[in-house]
């Protein structure tokens, strides 16, 4: 498993995450190693096999998907480091 | 005063032969003079309210500090969480509380869940009380050294991997992980959402299974929780256990990795199970090369979507470097946010979950997830729970410069507590010996879905005939 410069930029942008010159190096030796081993997985046969997402029988239940009015949001905006009313302010973005 | 077990303490308090002033007066001055040492502690009370009536009235308790609590700030060990004050408590947490015990602190932990020896918590490592030169394990490093220094007689953690169990087996506890959805994870920060579960620290099998009374049940704003009604452990503990079968896992594969003197534990502990009229089997670890990479690729897959949310918005700073465009803003963000470990984390989640990758990384992973449950099911199904070791050696030396680097070995050393988690099955270490250098070495119960009784039960029977849970470190008594 090669960990180039274009893949490590690849995932570093799917997962937001500046990655820092000085670590680049590092990063790459490490995700080689972890990621060599995990692919150890590949030699066992699933092609029929169900993936088990979570361990409950039956698995997750979804909630019904309505909007509820939470009961502390000035709570949530006194951790804003900036706001504007009832909402967070963020710098402009080009 | 000395207290040790919550049990002894709850019936001096209920027979008023202590005040819960005394009680919390008595592990505040301890939290005071041993936390700067131990680090165990990222925050405490210092003024308790003190609720009349409940099991646990009186009783202080440490929590992880991945469990939101309303009126103290809530870290999961992070640089980016410093200052979040929830608006809410865990109901784990809450559960607690309305049976009168008094949440004492705060505990230190690696950052978000991540790590096996404390030295990824943004507030420094935890120390451990049998020797501060090594670490007390982790994640729930801060939950374990505080109930090992007696600095509260019991705390909760958070188990995705061994978290509870790894530090109570280097801590000389007894560390419960229920079974999936046993105990609500709402209010619990996710690190892994399949293979969380909140655990608890004490000194006794006894207090455990009081604890678990007291924070199991169904949740309806969890919707992983159980809707089955759990049975009343501490009620139904026996130490009964003749002509139970249980099977014991070969060692042969780790004949020159493991230390001789936890080998030597583990077939002391098997020989008292005999003596009381079990039977043993021996099994060979279903899957064995195969589980460490399951179970990473599953967790650091939930972990990169679960820390998705931290971009500095809802949560955190804004960094104050200038950035181009708001892809470039959150990334900036999340880099101040995290530290090292986390970050690596969520890069390999996010590999394994991008295109191209899915189908051969997390999709095979939980493909082989499928195969180990159904291996431990067979298991199951001709034994009443599983014996084996919790790790191949005692607790490590705290020293950040030798781990960087070697984060594989780290992963690998989880071999034998991962298995538990990515099968939902409930699992218990206990104290079983002390190595040469005066270091704990525990033992490993993993029990089918829902057996947390089996576990206890067993766990008790070797409590009282290893007799050595009353040992405390030297400077701690």
């Amino acid at each position: 498993m090669e960990i180039t410069d274009k893949v490590l930029k690849e995932i570093s942008e799917l997962a937001a995450l500046k990655i820092k010159e000085e670590e680049k190096v590092e990063l790459k030796f490490f995700l080689k190693e972890v990621l060599s081993y995990f692919e150890k997985i590949k030699s066992i046969e699933s092609k029929k096999l169900p993936a088990l997402v979570s361990p409950l029988k039956p698995p997750l239940c979804l909630r019904s998907d309505k909007v509820l009015d939470f009961p502390d949001k000035d709570k949530l905006l006194e951790q804003a480091s900036k706001k504007q009313g009832a909402l967070i302010k963020t710098p402009p973005s080009i | 005063m000395d207290f040790f077990s919550l049990c002894s303490l709850q019936k001096k308090l209920q027979s008023s032969e202590v005040s819960p002033k005394e009680v919390f007066d008595f592990y505040l001055k301890r939290i005071e003079k041993y936390n700067p040492c131990l680090n165990a502690f990222i925050s405490w009370k210092k003024i308790p309210s003190f609720k009349k009536k409940g099991r646990l009235a009186g009783i202080p308790i440490g929590v992880k500090d991945l469990f939101c609590t309303k009126d103290l700030r809530t870290t999961a060990g992070s640089k980016g969480l410093e200052q979040y004050l929830p608006p809410y408590t865990a109901t784990a947490v809450e559960k607690l509380e309305q049976e009168g015990a008094i949440i004492i602190g705060k505990c230190n932990n690696d950052e978000f869940g991540m790590g096996s020896t404390g030295e990824h918590s943004y507030f420094g490592a935890s120390k451990n009380p049998w020797n501060e030169k090594h670490s007390p394990g982790g994640s729930s490093s801060g939950s374990a050294s505080a109930v090992s220094a007696r600095l509260c007689p019991a705390s909760l953690g958070t188990d995705t991997g061994g978290s509870v169990r790894l530090p109570a087996n280097y801590c000389h506890l007894v560390g419960l992980k229920p079974t999936y959805g046993r105990v609500s994870r709402y209010g619990m920060i996710a690190y892994a959402s399949s293979l969380d579960q909140a655990g608890i620290f004490t000194h006794t099998v006894e207090d455990s299974a009081l604890l678990l009374d007291v924070m199991s049940g169904f949740d309806s704003k969890d919707s992983t929780s159980l809707k089955t009604k759990p049975p009343y452990f501490q009620k139904n503990l026996s130490s009964e256990i003749k002509n139970k079968t249980l099977a014991y896992f070969d060692l042969e594969p780790f004949k020159n990795e493991m230390n001789p003197e936890i080998v030597s534990a583990y077939q002391k502990a098997l020989k008292l199970l005999e003596q009381r009229g079990c039977c043993l089997i021996e099994k060979k670890i279903p899957f064995l090369d195969y589980g460490i990479s399951a179970y990473y690729l599953i967790s650091t897959s939930e972990a990169s979507s679960n820390l998705s949310r931290y971009d500095g918005i809802r949560y955190g700073k804004q960094s104050l470097k200038s950035s181009q465009s708001l892809q470039e803003f959150y990334s900036l963000n999340r880099l101040d946010f995290f530290g090292k470990e986390v970050r690596r984390r969520i890069l390999i989640g996010t590999f394994s979950l991008s295109s191209g990758y899915y189908e051969d990384y997390f999709h095979k992973a939980c493909q082989v997830r499928y195969l180990i449950k159904q291996a431990f099911d067979e298991i199951f199904s001709s034994c009443e729970a599983i014996i084996s070791p919790v790790s191949k050696n005692t607790a490590p030396l705290l020293n950040s410069k030798k781990t960087e680097g070697k984060n594989l070995s780290f992963y690998l050393n989880d071999i034998f507590t991962v298995f538990a988690n990515l099968i939902g099955s409930p699992a218990l270490s206990l104290p079983c010996s002390f190595s040469k250098d005066k270091l704990p070495i525990g033992l490993q119960l993993i029990g089918p879905a829902l057996g947390e009784q089996k576990i206890l039960n067993v766990a008790l029977a070797l409590e009282e005939d290893l007799n050595i849970f009353e040992k405390s470190p030297e400077k701690y008594k």
